[in-house]
């Protein structure tokens, strides 16, 4: 027991403060007959109570624990608060949301109920702060009750039917919470004889039976007040159907005090024997609440409601932190929560906003809503839940993880994962109706003025995550094992890397685009060179990338209006993330940087609402990828401490990283993104994808194979798929009926033979490396070819091109090499590299994926011809001959390095040298063919292609003149060949459909997947019947339930 | 320089060469069918006669397309001719240098708007993925089974296919292959005269005709010098022997895989040549790597 100090006693204000302001508002209403002096009251009560409350924080983070002894009473005897980081943030918390509510309400709740709701607003604030504070069990059973009751009265602040009922349930479980608390306290008082939460602690454990039964009695009441599974039934009813600033107040803060209440009972039973139990209970309970929490939330329409069921969820997360108990998890559960309740609370004003303006709560009827702060407010809510940066989301869930996977291992991490996956799909399909095409909404500055205030504070802490592991864990606590500064770009890239923004903020200017776009290319120049010289492996792919993003940027220049200026801002910014997470010398940087590149590619989708579904599809697949590639993260962290790249070397982490980018790149069956990610994409945008991203996560999977020892079954078996892959993707291509299909697919095929060439290793990674750089060009280059189709004619499908999709010859000429590059086409790059890899895979041993590799190219040539074949309609209209620069660009790099690859080998060799890795390719070998992996001979091949040139031009100048007059045969048929009823190009492999159409059931497994987690999420959601019966029943068997698991 | 005047001397014969054996083809095809047929010189004096001959194109023609598909025929079919005459090049290259001439034949027919020769390009484009597959099939079980995976690396005084028995499966896959890369009945669905009138080469005529001509007997040719040096040959056969040797195995298994084979059959459909390519040569591959598996251990 702390030296007990009086000088502390001017907390208690903290109290006492709302209490005099709830008896101070009816009094004035009363006296000056007005309601206005309501909210006036209110504001300056929050107001003050802030004040004090930073004040308590100040001094709690201090390192000191504030005690406040009531009425001279010395405890154990007397009541005590004891205000430690728990309860002085948590009283902080409903101070700052509460403050932001009451000015909110103003905007927001009818002026005759204002007396009414200020007054009771006041009480429940006194109530859920004196739960956090106290140190007194009777105490804080007494606060609860006052709190709960208050939150009962403002939940039908709207008396309707549904509101009404929905308070009466929360009231009737709500009581039955608190009976359970009583009656478990008076059990443990009639034991031991004190009600003092630290007196308890020492002398509880005596009676391991009562002692039992009444944790359990406590953690069931507590659950329910914290909104656990199953005990939150009340919960789905409840936060929707008050007024949203009550919503946000809810799920803010009032369930916390449920959390910090079981806080309070696992420190009371921290010496017992059976806290490891408990402590395996809390596990399980959050897990399972947050899986049950998410997937209810997954098929709700009523956005309230949707929040409501994600607010359980996260309860569950910040429970499944505490049950670790480490300093680690602890300082996880309340950052979390701290995160938790601004964000929450954010989400809940900016419903509020929406649903105010539209007055309906269904998700279907704000589509479009949006368009206005509260759209950007939600996006921020919405992504620091998601735990995307840059929001303190991001940390405080990384950490849950680290304490989970340290205390706990995989498994549950896992089913974290699961449950958070979930919650990103269903929050980036909000966000996509939300932000719909839509007119701008403008309410009073009362409602937008707070969410903007809460939106900043989230954004700041975002770039401030110093200040959160502070509140987290103290001066110094975490601050050695967790690197949080180092995200912040440092050194010589710094500069351009702001500056690369500012270039993309510049070309969200209409008028400034071109300008932008300049200024970005050459400043993102600079940031690639400033790679370069760096060298190492990042450098060679800074510069790949480079290539693409610089030419899809230049291409795009002809592209018009505000949609392709924003377009340009994002790749620029993703651009300056991509180098970010190339130059990042730690993982967790580089996680940082990776998930910031990936979130910029979601909002590009939402540019045009009618890819907006593909996007969130997309964003939700990549966001299961980085969560296998932060479980890599947590798991070398957790394994080795430290966060450096070379952490791969553990063999679990390096798998996991190279399993996730083997996701990114598309591996079978993980390839199913590909339709929304590339094919769904504008084609700028997939050629970002597409010609960059993919570079960034071959070199992750890279790495992973040079550090870690992937075991060989393990790397034969990625090895098949990889072969299985590239055949598969490319019949997917073969069979698409879009362009941008084609291009998808050919994409994961041609990707897929990067992987295989890195797994397999010799000659085989050479010609990985030089088909990364050639299809960072030509790939691309296709894109830049499907947006001119786009741009000139407004689609890229097969069949209504027929009869146009022509582009300018020049264009057309320049497409055919990249295809024929593609193809593997000699001396054209991409055969040097395919060619490469067969060697590799033939002196391995592996013949099977050689063959599989070669089948996959001669599919290249098929889809790469369909596509050519698809650009020979008539081509009018001046458009579209800013691509032939880039285009002639790229075609000159896959001839060039077709025929002189050894400058690259050399470059890449030095790259290399750091991972014990020789290139067996000089110019010698490659030319004059004195390796051993066979002859490329390039040379040869030069000479004679130009002697066979000599020799046709000859022939083509014998010939006389061709004379261009008349139509084409038409066999003397009626049929009259026109643009129209020329064969169509999309049925034009129908032979082999024939043969080939039961292929596509195999790729319909997502869809399966999709209909069971929708048949889950239903069942599951059957579980709230409405009927207070069955919601007492589950009560009763949670408690049996924990007291068996706890006894047994 | 010596090296370099080879090329040049073999880039200039070898065409000539190539017609010769497309004269002889047709010669072999008429006695077969029990007519006198034209002379052996036919093809050459059709060549000059046909460079003689004004071109004319459909108005809408995509020109640049055109020429680069010829050249692309033209060069995908010379160089492979010129590198396994030179007995140098690596077999998988090879085989991608014979692709390049099919791209060639596909680029040619995208050059004009005509339904047949875009029902040709359609067909030329399956055919040319399912004979694929067989020809991929043969040149890994070859690599796989001999060692070898380059000209150069061939060695030993009596057949490969002596040596190798089992070099039967690729040989088979080979002979598959044949008719159908050179493009004669009953697998010439791309250019079928009577159905869709030569396809992609509808609207060729003249000199464009000729270029045309000329590679497709350049790549008969070394298709079948290919087939011979990988099976036939012995590998230290050397100087004017090899010459002798190779030329009159070419002409004996142009007789059996193309002569008699185009002779003895009629076209068969689209669909029936997909369905024949993607199944036989796969299941005799797949086969074929399940043996050498086995045998490797």
């Amino acid at each position: 027991m702390a030296v007990l100090r009086f000088g502390d006693q001017w907390a208690s204000l903290l109290i006492a403060i709302p209490l005099f302001g709830a008896f101070l508002i009816p009094l004035c209403y009363a006296i000056f007959r007005s309601r206005r002096i309501a909210p006036v009251l209110g504001i300056i009560t929050t107001g003050l109570g802030l004040i004090t409350a930073l004040d308590v924080l100040r001094v709690v983070l201090g390192g000191r624990v504030i005690e406040v002894i009531m009425g001279g009473y010395i405890p154990p005897i007397g009541i005590n608060w004891r205000i430690d980081i728990w309860g002085g943030l948590l009283a902080t918390l409903i101070y700052l949301i509460g403050f932001l509510a009451t000015i909110y309400s103003v905007g927001y709740v009818k002026e005759e109920r204002w007396v009414q709701y200020y007054a009771v607003m006041m009480v429940m604030i006194a109530g859920a702060v004196g739960v956090a504070v106290t140190g007194d069990l009777f105490n804080m059973f007494v606060f609860l009750e006052v709190a709960s009751i208050s939150a009962y009265i403002l939940v039908s602040t709207d008396p309707e039917p549904a509101t009404l009922e929905a308070s009466f349930k929360y009231l009737v479980l709500g009581s039955l919470a608190t009976s359970f608390i009583l009656l478990g306290i008076a059990l443990l008082y009639g034991a031991y004889h004190t009600l003092n939460i630290y007196d308890m602690a020492t002398k509880i454990g005596a009676n391991p039976v009562l002692d039992t039964v009444a944790i359990a009695l406590l953690l069931v009441g507590l659950g329910v007040e914290g909104a656990m599974f199953p005990l939150n039934s009340w919960l789905p009813d409840a936060h929707p159907s008050a007024p949203s600033p009550i919503s946000a107040m809810l799920s803010g803060t009032l369930i916390k005090i449920g959390l910090v209440g079981i806080v309070r009972v696992m420190m009371m039973v921290k010496n017992t024997p059976y806290f490891d139990r408990l402590m395996l209970v809390l596990l399980v309970w959050g897990i399972l609440t947050s899986i049950w929490g998410e997937l209810s939330a997954l098929r709700q329409k009523d956005i309230k409601r949707l929040m409501a069921h994600s607010s359980s969820a996260q309860m569950g997360y910040i429970v499944a932190a505490l049950s670790t108990f480490t300093p680690v998890g602890i300082a996880a559960a309340v950052m979390h929560m701290l995160v938790h309740a601004l964000s929450k609370a954010l989400l809940f004003m900016s419903a509020g906003h929406m649903i105010h303006a539209r007055h309906t709560r269904d998700i279907e009827g704000l589509r479009g809503s949006g368009r206005s702060v509260a759209g950007a407010t939600y996006v921020v809510g919405a992504l620091s839940l998601m735990g995307l940066p840059p929001t303190p989301g991001f940390f405080s869930k990384f950490l849950i993880l680290v304490a989970v996977y340290q205390k706990w291992g995989v498994l549950p991490v896992l089913l974290i994962f699961m449950a958070a996956a979930v919650e990103v799909f269903y929050y980036l399909r909000l966000t996509a109706v939300l932000l719909d095409a839509g007119e701008w909404v403008s309410l009073s500055l009362w409602i937008e003025l707070p969410m903007a205030v809460l939106g900043a504070i989230i954004v700041v802490l975002g770039f401030m995550p110093s200040v959160l592991e502070w509140i987290a864990a103290g001066r110094g606590g975490l601050a050695s094992a967790m690197p949080y500064m180092s995200i912040v770009p440092a050194g010589k890239l710094a500069l351009p890397f702001w500056l690369t923004l500012a270039a993309a903020v510049v070309a969200l200017v209409p008028a400034l685009r071109v300008l932008g776009i300049i200024a970005g290319v050459g400043i993102g120049g600079y940031l690639t060179y400033l790679m370069v010289l760096s060298g190492g492996v990042p450098a060679v792919i800074a510069l790949l990338t480079f290539m693409a993003v610089c030419g899809i940027l230049i291409a795009h220049i002809e592209g018009d209006g505000r949609v392709d200026g924003v377009k340009d801002a994002l790749l620029m910014a993703a651009f300056a993330f991509l180098i970010m997470v190339l130059a990042s010398g730690n993982m967790y940087a580089l996680l940082y940087y990776w998930e910031l590149m990936s979130g910029v590619a979601f909002f590009m989708f939402l540019i045009e609402p009618e890819r907006a579904m593909s996007g969130v599809i997309y964003s939700t697949m990549m966001t299961v990828l980085s969560y296998i590639f932060m479980l890599g993260i947590v798991a070398a962290y957790a394994h080795g401490g430290d966060y450096r790249l070379s952490g791969m070397a553990y063999a679990f982490a390096g798998l996991m990283v190279l399993v996730a980018m083997a996701f990114k790149l598309g591996l079978f069956p993980m390839h199913v993104w590909a339709e929304y990610g590339y094919e769904g994409a504008h084609p700028v945008v997939a050629g970002y994808l597409s010609g960059a991203v993919s570079k960034v996560a071959m070199m992750l999977a890279f790495l992973a194979l040079m550090y870690a020892a992937i075991p060989g079954h393990i790397r034969g078996l990625m090895i098949l798929f990889g072969a299985i892959t590239i055949v598969w993707a490319g019949y997917r291509a073969i069979r698409s009926d879009d362009l941008m299909g084609i291009l998808a697919f050919s994409s994961i095929s041609q990707m897929s033979y990067v992987l295989v060439g890195l797994l397999i290793g010799g000659s085989a990674l050479a010609g990985a490396w030089l088909h990364a750089l050639g299809h960072a060009v030509f790939e691309t280059g296709l894109f830049l070819v499907a947006y001119l189709v786009l741009m000139l004619y407004g689609t890229t499908k097969i069949e209504d091109l027929r009869g146009k999709g022509g582009v300018h010859p020049v264009i057309l000429y320049l497409a055919v090499v990249l295809v024929l590059s593609l193809a593997g086409v000699p001396p054209l790059v991409g055969f040097v590299s395919k060619w490469l890899m067969y060697q590799g895979a033939l002196i391995a041993g592996y013949h099977l994926v050689a063959v599989l590799m070669m089948i996959g190219s001669a599919m290249s040539m098929m889809y790469g011809l369909r596509f050519v074949t698809a650009l020979t309609g008539r081509y009018e209209g001046g458009r579209g001959l800013v691509a032939a620069l880039p285009l002639a660009f790229y075609s000159l790099v896959v001839f060039v390095l077709g025929v002189f690859p050894w400058p690259f080998f050399g470059w890449l060799g030095d790259a290399l040298k750091g991972f014990g890795v020789r290139l067996p390719l000089t110019w010698k070998e490659l030319i004059l063919g004195v390796s051993g992996g066979g002859y490329y001979t390039a040379g040869l091949i030069i000479i004679l292609f130009a002697l066979s040139f000599l020799l046709f031009l000859v022939y083509y100048m014998l010939m006389t003149g061709a004379e261009l007059k008349g139509k084409v045969f038409r066999g003397g048929t009626f049929y009259e060949p026109t643009d129209e009823n020329l064969p169509s190009l999309a049925d034009m492999l129908w032979p082999m459909a024939h043969v080939t159409g039961w292929c596509d059931l195999v790729d319909r497994w997502h869809v399966l997947v999709a209909d069971i987690t929708a048949f889950v999420a239903d069942m599951l959601r059957g579980v709230y019947t409405g009927y207070l019966p069955d919601y007492a029943l589950y009560v009763s068997v949670a408690l049996a339930l924990i007291v068996q698991f706890v006894h047994m | 320089m010596k090296i370099y005047g080879v090329y040049v001397l073999l880039t200039l014969i070898l065409p000539i060469v190539a017609l010769l054996y497309h004269g002889l083809e047709r010669k072999f095809a008429a006695r077969l069918q029990g007519r006198v047929g034209p002379p052996i010189t036919q093809s050459w004096l059709d060549f000059i006669k046909l460079m003689t001959k004004k071109v004319r194109l459909p108005e809408d023609t995509n020109v640049m397309m055109l020429v680069s598909g010829l050249l692309l025929m033209f060069a995908g079919a010379l160089i492979p001719l010129v590198m396994v005459f030179l007995r140098r090049g690596d077999l998988i290259l090879l085989m991608y240098l014979m692709v390049g001439g099919t791209i060639g034949i596909l680029l040619v027919g995208l050059s004009f708007r005509s339904p047949y020769s875009r029902i040709g390009v359609s067909r030329e484009m399956q055919m040319a993925f399912s004979y694929e597959l067989a020809f991929i099939f043969s040149i890994i079980l070859y690599i796989g089974i001999t060692g070898w995976r380059t000209l150069e690396d061939m060695t030993g005084t009596i057949p490969p296919v002596v040596r190798y028995p089992l070099l039967v499966i690729p040989l088979i896959l080979m002979l598959f292959v044949i008719p159908a890369k050179v493009g004669v009945v009953p697998v010439d669905i791309g250019e079928a005269e009577s159905e869709i009138a030569e396809g992609p080469f509808v609207e060729i005529g003249g000199g464009h005709l000729a270029v045309v001509k000329v590679a497709s007997a350049m790549k008969m040719l070394a298709l079948l010098q290919l087939v011979t040096l990988m099976f036939f040959l012995p590998p230290s056969v050397g100087g004017v022997w090899f010459w002798m040797l190779s030329l009159v195995i070419d002409a004996v298994l142009m007789f059996f895989t193309i002569s008699v084979v185009r002779n003895a059959a009629s076209r068969i459909k689209i669909d029936q040549a997909v369905k024949l390519y993607a199944s036989v040569p796969i299941l005799i591959g797949a086969f074929g790597l399940l043996v050498l598996y086995l045998l490797r251990g």
